[in-house]
C-alpha cells in the first residue's frame, strides 16, 4: 500500500466512504429492474381468520395511504398490535406493516417536536423550553397591556441568534390575535432589509394596509388621501401627524372610545441605531411617551451594547426596558432542556400516546441520565463548543428524518455514527479537509509558496517566487530520490553520472512549465488559501461594499506574477496536516 | 356597493333625468353625459326603492342584537359602472345613541351643570335614562355600503313629528336628526335636517360633501353658512388686489399649458380631494373659500365669484386663454349661455384613481406652481395684501383630515378596558401627561418645578418681543430631559392666553423639530406651510421666506414665534439652515422670534463660526440637571391626585376605579358590594426619594427618574397582579404554584442594606404588604427598576458562553496582557489558543479537551504528546466561526474585515475588566 502511495501520492478526493445501503438505493433507480418489480404481482395481504372482520378490509388499504389515517385508526392499531402481540409468530408481515404505520406516526410527532410545533391546534402557546417561560410571561404582559389596557410601552430584546426571540414574540402575537383580532395591527421593519427612508415608506405602506384590513375596506379612494403618497417629506409628516398627535391633546372625551394599539416589531433594532441620525427611533420612542395612541415597540437586536448607541436624546425617550434572553448556564441545565426538547409529553388527555412514545421517553431518559452514552457525551460536547440547543436540534433531524424503523432510529442514537458522519460534514470546508483535497502539485505549489512567504520579511509571496522556490525544492528532492533502473538495483549507481540515458524509467518528479503552474496557483486562490495582499473580506456594511467595489488600487495593476498574495495557512499548521507519509512532508519545515 | 352583475341580482338600477324621465339603458349610451340623472336602486322583492338623499338600515354584526344590530347610513352618493364595481353606494353614518359618548354629550348639552368630577359611568347612567333612542347623529364619516346588508329604508321624521304626540312612530324605523357631530361623537352641531338634505341634493355630490364637512367642522348652521359666505364676499377691496396678483401669476404659469388644458377637460375633472394642495375646495365652489389665501395660487375662485354654481375645467381652461384684459367680461359671458352643460358635466361622476390623477397636465401645472415663489408673484411691495389672516389656513382641511385618520385608528368593536390600579399612575408617569391638572396653579416653580426662573426669563423676552413686534432670538441648552421644550411650551400657551385676552398683539406658533423632519430643508416647508398654507418646494419655500421676512411691511403680517427644537440636526453642510433662521431675526421687518433648543451650549460656535454666532447675541439660556429636590417635586406633581387614593377594586377582574377624594374622606361604604374592595394606592415617599438622589447624582434627567418610577410601578403591579391572579385581559385565574415571579424582593441585598441604611423598619413594610388594602410602591421596587437601568448584562453574557468562547476570550486576554496593543490578529489569537493546549501538559482530562476542540480521533494514544500525525486534526477550534460571529455581533468585540484571516485585526468593545471578572468565575480557566 505504501508503494502505491509513493507512486502515485495519496488518491485525490478518495475518502468517501462507499455504503452498501447507497448501492442498493441506486439498484432501485434502475428502469429495467424497476420494470421487473412492477411487473410483480402485490399480494394483499392475507390475515388469520382470528382476527377481526374489519380490520381485515383496513389494512390493505392502510398500505398505502399512510397519510389518510385518523384518530379511529389510530386506536385500532392500538388493539390490534395488542393482538398481533398475541399471535406474534403467525403474523409477521402484518406487524411490520403495522409498526411501520406507527412508527411513521410518531416519527411525524417527533420531529414536530423538535421544530417546535404545536401538538394540536387549539393548543395555547408556550415556550419551547421551560427557561424561557419568564420572558414569555414578560413579552405576554407588555403585549398584553399595551393591546388590552392600552398602555404604550417599549422594550428591547437581546440576544445571541437562535436564542428564540421572535419566536417567543411571535408566538404570543398569533395568541393574541385570535381574540384580540380588531385591537391591534403589527407593523414589521427589519434593519437588515429596511434603511431609515425604506422603513418610513414601508411603516406607512403598512399601516394604510393593515388599518385597511381592519375596517374591510378594501378600496380607499373615498379618502383619497392616502398615507403613503407623496413624497417622504410628506409621508413622514403624516405619519407622524396621525401617530404622534401631543400637539392637540384637547380633550380627554377622545381618550374613551378605544383606539386601536399600534405594535411596531423592529428586527435588528441596532441597525437603526446608526452613527447619523437616529430619526425613526427618536419619533417612535417619543410617541410612545406623547401620543393618544396607544403604541408599543418591541426591538430585537444580538448588541448587548445597543443602549450605548443611542443618541443622548433617544436613551432618553426610550423607557430603558432591555429583556435580556436567558442562556444555558451549566451543563446540568443544557441536558435537561436537550431532555426538555426530545421527550413527547402529552397532556393525560391525550390518546395518541402510543408505545414507541413511552419507550422513546423510557431510552432518553437513560440515554441522558447516564454519562457514558454517546448522546450525553454529545450533549456535553455541544454544551462547552456551542452551548445552543438549536445546533443540537438541527444536528438530530436528519437523525431522526432518516430512520426507517424505530429500532434504527433507536441505534442511531446509541451508536451515533450518522451523527458522527454530520458532524464531519459540518467541517468540510475547514483548511485541513481543504489541504486534503489538493492534488499532488497543488500541495507543492501552497508549500512552497507558504515557505517563501514565512521566509520573506513581511510575510507574503508571488507567483515568480513560488514558482522558483518550487523549482529548487523539487530538485533538492530529486538529488535525493535515487533514480532506480528497472532491471537490476547495480545501474543505479551510473545513474547519476548520466542521468539522461535512463530519464525514461526516471523516478523523479517533474518539474512542471511555468505555465502549467499557473493554473495551479489559480486554483488556490479560488480555493481561498492565497488571498491577495490587503484584499477586503465580506462586505459587512454598505461602506465595506462601496470600498470594495472601488479596489482596484494596486492589486490589479500589477502583472500577474508579481501580484503579492498571502497563504492563510502557516507553516507549522501545514505540518499537522500534510500526512507524515507524504514525500513533502520534508518540506514542512524551513 | 355592488362588484359584480351577480352581486346586484334582485334589484333594479333605475335613472331618471331631470323632468323624472326613466332613462332605458340602450338610449343613455348616446344621450352621453347630457342629463342631470338621478339614479334609483329598487328591491325586486318588495319594491323598497331609495336614491340620493335617503337614508337606510343595514344589517351591522358588531352592533349586539338587543340593540337591533343595525346601523344607519345617509345615501350621499350613488355611483354606477366605477373602476371595481357596477355599482357604488356612498353612505354618511348615523352614529346611534349608544355610539354617542354621554360625556362629551353632556359636556355640550349642559355645559352649565357639567361636572367633569363625575365619574363616567354616573353619565353613562344618566344618558342611558335621559337620552332619546331614536334620534341619529350625522357625521360626515364615509363608507361604502354593500347592497347585501340592506335591510330597509329608515323614516327620518322632522322633528315636529315627535313633539306631537299623536304620530304614530314605529320604533327602529322612524328616525330623527337634530344634530351632526364628529365620528368620535364629539363637536355637536345642530342641524336642520330637512333644509341640509335639500341643500346638499341641489349639489353635485362632491361638492355636498365639501359643504357638509365646512358645517361640521366650522359649526355654523347649514343656513348661517351660506349667509356668512356671501357677507365674505362682499368685500371688494380685498377681492380686487388679489385678483390682480393671480391674473399675472397665471398668464406667467398656464399661457402654455391653457391649449391642453382644454383638450383635456372632462376627463381631467380631479374628484379626488387633494389636501395639500387644497385642491378639494377649489374645484367645488366658492362659498366660503373666498377669505381663505389659496386664491393666491389659483384662479378658478376667481372666476367663480359670488356665484352658487359649479365651475368647471372647461371654463377654467377657457379663461386662461383670454388676455388679462378681456378676462372679466368672458368670465362673465361664460357663465349664462353655458350653464346648462356645465352643470352637466359636473354632475357627470368621473372618478378616476389617484394613479391616473398623477400623470394628468393639470398636474404639471400644479407642480409648477410649487416652484414659484411668493416673492414673484408680486410687482410691487404694496401689491401684497395683509397677510394676517394667513394663520388660518387649511386648518380645517388639516382638522377634516385628522379626523378621517383619527376615526380609522379608533377600533371597529369596543373593547373593555381592564384598568388595574396602576394604570392610572403608569399613565400619569409619561412625561407628557397631566399637564392640564396643574395649570390652576399659579406659582410658577410648583407649576414647571425648577424651572420658574427660566420660565421667566423666557416669558420676558418674548412678551416683549410680540409687544413691540421685533425680532428677537432665545438659545437654550440643555442635557436631554431637563424640560427645555416643556418650559418653551408652557411660555407659549400663557403667551397664548394673554392673546386671546387681547392683551398681546396676535402671533403665530410654529415648531420645528430637527429630527421630526426626513431632511433638515423640511424646515424651510415646514415654517412656509404654517405662515402661508401654501407647500412649495423647499427652495421656493426658502425664497417665500426670505421675501416675506425681509420685505413684506410690518403691519401686514403677524410675529411668529418659531420653536427649533433639536437645533443640532438642522446642521447642514452648506449651514445655510441655522444661518438663514438667525439671520432673518436681524432684519427691521421681520416680526420673527426663533426660540433654539439644543443640547450643546456652543452648538452655534462650532458648527457655524463667527458668521452666525454673530448673529445670535441673544439670551443664551443653560438649563442645567434637576437637583433631586426639583425631581422629587416633579414626581410628587405628577402624582398629585393619584398617591394616596383609594380605588374600587373588582376582586373578580383586578379592574380598579379611582374613588372620588369626597368618597374617601367621607369613608363611604354604601355603593360596595360583595365583590368591590378598597384599595389604597401609594408610593412610598422614601422610594420616591432615592429615585430623585439616584436620578440627579447621574444625568437630572426628569424624563428618566420617571421612567424609573413607572417600572417600579409595573414590577409593583406583576407583584400585586400575580399574588390576587388577576390577568391583563381582566380574567381571574387562581394563582399557580409555580412562581412565576420572583416577587420576594426581600432576598435583595442591595435593598436590604438600604433599608437598614434609611432606617425603614422592615417589619412596618412587610405589614402594610399583608394587608391587602394597601398598595405600596417600595423602595425595594425602586431598587429593582435602577437596577435594571444601571447594570450591563455582559460580564453575565460572557460567564455563560460555551467553554470554547471563553477560552477563546481567555486567550485574547493574554495576549493583550503580553503585547500590550489593544488590537489582536486572529492568526495570534489560533496560536495562542493551541500554545495553551500544548502547553498544560498532557493529563487526560486536557488532551481529552484538546481531542474535542480540534476534533483529533482520540483513539491512538500519542506517546509524544505530539498529535501532528493523527491526520484528521483540525487547526481551528471546533465551534470557531460560530463564537466568533456571535462575539462580534453581540458587540462584545468588532473585527476588521479582511479576505484574510489569520491577519483580521480584533478588538474588544467592552471593558477588559468585565471580561476578566467574568472569566474568573471559571475554575478551568483559572488555572491554566
Amino acid at each position: 500500500m505504501d508503494n502505491i502511495d509513493l507512486e502515485f501520492g495519496p488518491l485525490r478526493k478518495s475518502t468517501q466512504k462507499i455504503d452498501s445501503d447507497k448501492i442498493l438505493q441506486n439498484l432501485t433507480n434502475d428502469p429495467a429492474q424497476n420494470n421487473i418489480l412492477k411487473s410483480i404481482p402485490l399480494i394483499p395481504i392475507r390475515r388469520n381468520s382470528q382476527s377481526n372482520q374489519d380490520e381485515e378490509i383496513v389494512k390493505p388499504l392502510m398500505k398505502n395511504t399512510s397519510d389518510k389515517r385518523k384518530g379511529i385508526e389510530d386506536l385500532d392499531t392500538h388493539e390490534t398490535l395488542k393482538k398481533i402481540k398475541l399471535f406474534n409468530t403467525k403474523q409477521n408481515t402484518h406487524e411490520t406493516i403495522d409498526e411501520d404505520i406507527q412508527f411513521n406516526d410518531f416519527k411525524k410527532l417527533l420531529l414536530s417536536k423538535l421544530n417546535h410545533k404545536k401538538l394540536s391546534e387549539n393548543e395555547p402557546f408556550k415556550e419551547p423550553f421551560k427557561f424561557l417561560k419568564n420572558i414569555r410571561l414578560e413579552l405576554d404582559r407588555i403585549l398584553k397591556q399595551a393591546i388590552i389596557q392600552k398602555e404604550s410601552h417599549s422594550c428591547i430584546m437581546i440576544g445571541q441568534r437562535n436564542s428564540y426571540k421572535s419566536f417567543l414574540l411571535n408566538g404570543e402575537i398569533n395568541e393574541l390575535y385570535k381574540n384580540y383580532k380588531d385591537q391591534f395591527i403589527t407593523i414589521r421593519l427589519n434593519g437588515f432589509i429596511h434603511t431609515e427612508k425604506d422603513a418610513i415608506k414601508s411603516l406607512a405602506i403598512q399601516l394604510e394596509k393593515q388599518l385597511a384590513t381592519i375596517h374591510n375596506t378594501y378600496r380607499d379612494d373615498l379618502s383619497t388621501d392616502s398615507i403613503s403618497d407623496g413624497s417622504l417629506t410628506e409621508v413622514f409628516e403624516k405619519i407622524l401627524r396621525i401617530l404622534d398627535t401631543s400637539t392637540n391633546m384637547n380633550d380627554n372625551a377622545s381618550m374613551n372610545k378605544s383606539k386601536i394599539t399600534v405594535l411596531f416589531i423592529f428586527d435588528e433594532i441596532d441597525t437603526f441605531a446608526g452613527p447619523v441620525r437616529q430619526t425613526l427611533l427618536y419619533n417612535l420612542f417619543d410617541m410612545v411617551e406623547h401620543s393618544r395612541i396607544p403604541v408599543c415597540i418591541i426591538g430585537t437586536t444580538t448588541k448587548l451594547n445597543v443602549i450605548e448607541t443611542l443618541e443622548k436624546r433617544v436613551k432618553s425617550r426610550f423607557s430603558q426596558r432591555l429583556i435580556y434572553m436567558p442562556q444555558i448556564e451549566n451543563a446540568n441545565e443544557f441536558s435537561d432542556i436537550s431532555k426538555e426538547l426530545l421527550e413527547i409529553k402529552f397532556k393525560d388527555s391525550d390518546t395518541r400516546d402510543g408505545i414507541f412514545v413511552q419507550n422513546w421517553n423510557k431510552f432518553i431518559n437513560e440515554q441522558l441520565s447516564s454519562f457514558d452514552s454517546p448522546l450525553s457525551k454529545y450533549v456535553k460536547e455541544n454544551y462547552e463548543t456551542f452551548n445552543s440547543i438549536v445546533y443540537f436540534k438541527t444536528s438530530l433531524i436528519p437523525l431522526v428524518q432518516s430512520a426507517k424503523s424505530y429500532d434504527e432510529l433507536q441505534n442511531s442514537f446509541t451508536v451515533f455514527e450518522k451523527l458522527k458522519s454530520y458532524s464531519k460534514n459540518q467541517l468540510a470546508d475547514s483548511y485541513p479537509a481543504k489541504v486534503k483535497s489538493l492534488s499532488d502539485l497543488e500541495l507543492a505549489i501552497l508549500l512552497a509558496s507558504t515557505r517563501v512567504s514565512e521566509k520573506s520579511r513581511d510575510s507574503f509571496s508571488n507567483f515568480n517566487l513560488t514558482y522558483a522556490e518550487f523549482t529548487e525544492m523539487i530538485k533538492g528532492l530529486n538529488a535525493k530520490i535515487p533514480t532506480l533502473a528497472p532491471e537490476s538495483p547495480v545501474k543505479a549507481t551510473n545513474d547519476k553520472s548520466k542521468p539522461q540515458k535512463v530519464i525514461n524509467f526516471d523516478n523523479t518528479i517533474k518539474i512542471w512549465s511555468k505555465k502549467d503552474v499557473k493554473n495551479v496557483w489559480e486554483s488556490l486562490i479560488t480555493l481561498d488559501l492565497l488571498t491577495e495582499k490587503g484584499d477586503i473580506g465580506m462586505r459587512e456594511t454598505a461602506m465595506a461594499a462601496f470600498y470594495a467595489s472601488n479596489y482596484q488600487f494596486h492589486g490589479t495593476k500589477i502583472t500577474f506574477d508579481l501580484r503579492q498574495y498571502q497563504p492563510q495557512i502557516t507553516l507549522q499548521e501545514l505540518r499537522s496536516i500534510v500526512p507524515k507519509s507524504s514525500m513533502y512532508y520534508s518540506w514542512t519545515a524551513l | 356597493m355592488a362588484a359584480t352583475l351577480k352581486d346586484l341580482e334582485g334589484w333594479k338600477i333605475i335613472m331618471r333625468d331631470e323632468n323624472n324621465n326613466i332613462i332605458d339603458e340602450n338610449k343613455r349610451r348616446s344621450r352621453r353625459r347630457n342629463e342631470n340623472i338621478t339614479i334609483d336602486i329598487t328591491r325586486d322583492s318588495d319594491g323598497v326603492s331609495f336614491t340620493r338623499g335617503d337614508s337606510i338600515i343595514t344589517k351591522d354584526k358588531n352592533i349586539s342584537a338587543d340593540l337591533g344590530s343595525y346601523s344607519v347610513y345617509y345615501i350621499h352618493d350613488i355611483r354606477l359602472n366605477t373602476m371595481t364595481s357596477v355599482v357604488e353606494l356612498i353612505a354618511m353614518t348615523y352614529l346611534r345613541w349608544f355610539e354617542i359618548n354621554p360625556f362629551n354629550y353632556y359636556s355640550y348639552f349642559e355645559k352649565s351643570t357639567f361636572d367633569n368630577t363625575k365619574s363616567i359611568d354616573y353619565y353613562k347612567d344618566r344618558f342611558n335614562e335621559e337620552v332619546d333612542r331614536n334620534q341619529l347623529y350625522l357625521t360626515a364619516e364615509l363608507k361604502e355600503i354593500s347592497l347585501k346588508e340592506f335591510t330597509q329604508l329608515a323614516n327620518i321624521r322632522p322633528v315636529s313629528d315627535w313633539k306631537d304626540e299623536l304620530e304614530t312612530k314605529v320604533i327602529n324605523r322612524d328616525f330623527s336628526v337634530r344634530f351632526l357631530c364628529d365620528p368620535d361623537s364629539t363637536n355637536f352641531i345642530e342641524i336642520d335636517f330637512e333644509k341640509l338634505r335639500n341643500k346638499m341634493l341641489t349639489q353635485e355630490p362632491k361638492a355636498a360633501v365639501q359643504y357638509f364637512k365646512k358645517i361640521s367642522i366650522g359649526g355654523v348652521d347649514a343656513v348661517k353658512g351660506k349667509q356668512l359666505a356671501t357677507k365674505s364676499k362682499a368685500d371688494p377691496v380685498k377681492e380686487v388686489s388679489i385678483r390682480e396678483i393671480k391674473v399675472e401669476s397665471d398668464s406667467e404659469n398656464n399661457l402654455s399649458l391653457s391649449e391642453e388644458e382644454e383638450e383635456d377637460d372632462g376627463d381631467d375633472n380631479d374628484y379626488h380631494s387633494d389636501y395639500e394642495e387644497n385642491k378639494g375646495a377649489e374645484d367645488v365652489e366658492g362659498i366660503e373659500d373666498e377669505n381663505t389665501p389659496s386664491e393666491l395660487s389659483d384662479s378658478e375662485n376667481d372666476c367663480a365669484n359670488s356665484d352658487e354654481k359649479l365651475i368647471s375645467e372647461e371654463e377654467y381652461g377657457e379663461s386662461k386663454k383670454s388676455t388679462r384684459t378681456t378676462k372679466k367680461r368672458k368670465i362673465s359671458e361664460v357663465k349664462e349661455p353655458k350653464s346648462s352643460k356645465k352643470k352637466i358635466k359636473a354632475t357627470t361622476p368621473q372618478y378616476r384613481t389617484a394613479k391616473i390623477k398623477r400623470f394628468t397636465k393639470k398636474n404639471v401645472d400644479r407642480a409648477r406652481k410649487k416652484y414659484t415663489p411668493f416673492s414673484k408673484r408680486f410687482k410691487n411691495i404694496s401689491d401684497i395684501p395683509d397677510l394676517t389672516k394667513y394663520a388660518d389656513f387649511n386648518q380645517s382641511n388639516l382638522d377634516l383630515q385628522m379626523a378621517n385618520y383619527e376615526a380609522k385608528l379608533t377600533a371597529p368593536t369596543n373593547s373593555k378596558v381592564v384598568e388595574t390600579i396602576f394604570s392610572k399612575i403608569k399613565k400619569q408617569l409619561y412625561s407628557s401627561h397631566g399637564r392640564e391638572k396643574l395649570i390652576d396653579n399659579n406659582d410658577f416653580d410648583a407649576y414647571i418645578p425648577g424651572r420658574g426662573k427660566d420660565f421667566a426669563t423666557i416669558y420676558l423676552s418674548l412678551y416683549t418681543a410680540i409687544e413691540a413686534g421685533t425680532a428677537s432670538t432665545v438659545y437654550i441648552a440643555g442635557t436631554p430631559g431637563v424640560g427645555k421644550t416643556m418650559t418653551v411650551r408652557e411660555v407659549i400657551k400663557e403667551l397664548q392666553s394673554s392673546m386671546y385676552q387681547e392683551e398681546l398683539p396676535e402671533f403665530q406658533y410654529v415648531e420645528i423639530n430637527g429630527l421630526k423632519m426626513v431632511k433638515p430643508t423640511d424646515s424651510y416647508e415646514v415654517l412656509w406651510n404654517k405662515i402661508s398654507g401654501e407647500r412649495l418646494t423647499w427652495g421656493a419655500a426658502m425664497e417665500s421666506l426670505e421675501f416675506y421676512f425681509n420685505k413684506v411691511p410690518k403691519q401686514k403680517k403677524r410675529a411668529v414665534v418659531v420653536l427649533l427644537d433639536e437645533l443640532d440636526a438642522l446642521v447642514t453642510k452648506a449651514q445655510d439652515i441655522m444661518y438663514n433662521f438667525f439671520n432673518w431675526t436681524t432684519y427691521s421687518e421681520a416680526k420673527l422670534i426663533v426660540i433654539a433648543v439644543a443640547n450643546t451650549m456652543d452648538l452655534p460656535e462650532r458648527h457655524l463660526g463667527n458668521k452666525v454666532s454673530s448673529r445670535i447675541g441673544f439670551t443664551r439660556i443653560m438649563f442645567t440637571g434637576y437637583t433631586h429636590e426639583e425631581l422629587i417635586n416633579i414626581i410628587n406633581s405628577k402624582l398629585q391626585g393619584l398617591n394616596d387614593t383609594y380605588f374600587y377594586v373588582d376582586s373578580t377582574n383586578g379592574n380598579a376605579v379611582l374613588m372620588n377624594s369626597a368618597d374617601a374622606e367621607n369613608g363611604e361604604t354604601l355603593k360596595m358590594s360583595s365583590n368591590i374592595k378598597k384599595v389604597k394606592l401609594r408610593m412610598s415617599n422614601d422610594a420616591i426619594e432615592i429615585t430623585a438622589r439616584k436620578v440627579a447624582s447621574v444625568s437630572g434627567d426628569a424624563r428618566r427618574a420617571l421612567k424609573v418610577c413607572k417600572r417600579a410601578a409595573e414590577i409593583a403591579e406583576v407583584a400585586y397582579m400575580a399574588k390576587h391572579g388577576f390577568k391583563y385581559d381582566g380574567s381571574l385565574v387562581k394563582a399557580d404554584s409555580d412562581d412565576d415571579n420572583d416577587d420576594n424582593f426581600a432576598d435583595d441585598k442591595d435593598v436590604i442594606a438600604l433599608r437598614k441604611l434609611k432606617g425603614v423598619d422592615n417589619g412596618v413594610s412587610n405589614n402594610e404588604e399583608e394587608d391587602d388594602s394597601v398598595q405600596t410602591v417600595h423602595i425595594s421596587h425602586i431598587m429593582k427598576a435602577l437596577n435594571e437601568i444601571v447594570n450591563t448584562y455582559n460580564v453575565e453574557y460572557i460567564r455563560k458562553l460555551p467553554f470554547s468562547a471563553r477560552l477563546f476570550l481567555y486567550a485574547f486576554l493574554s495576549l493583550i496582557r503580553k503585547t500590550t496593543f489593544q488590537e489582536q490578529e486572529i492568526g495570534s489569537i489560533v496560536d495562542e489558543i493551541k500554545l495553551l493546549a500544548d502547553v498544560n501538559g498532557n493529563n487526560k482530562y486536557i488532551s481529552a479537551v484538546k481531542n474535542t476542540l480540534y476534533q483529533r480521533e482520540n483513539d491512538r494514544p500519542d506517546n509524544n504528546g505530539d498529535n501532528s500525525n493523527s491526520s484528521t486534526g483540525q487547526i481551528r477550534i471546533l465551534s470557531w466561526n460560530y463564537i466568533i460571529n456571535n462575539l462580534i455581533e453581540a458587540g462584545v468585540m468588532s473585527k476588521q474585515t479582511m479576505r484574510h484571516e489569520r491577519l483580521s485585526t480584533l478588538k474588544l468593545n467592552i471593558s477588559i475588566e468585565d471580561i476578566k471578572k467574568a472569566l474568573d468565575f471559571d475554575e478551568t480557566l483559572k488555572n491554566l
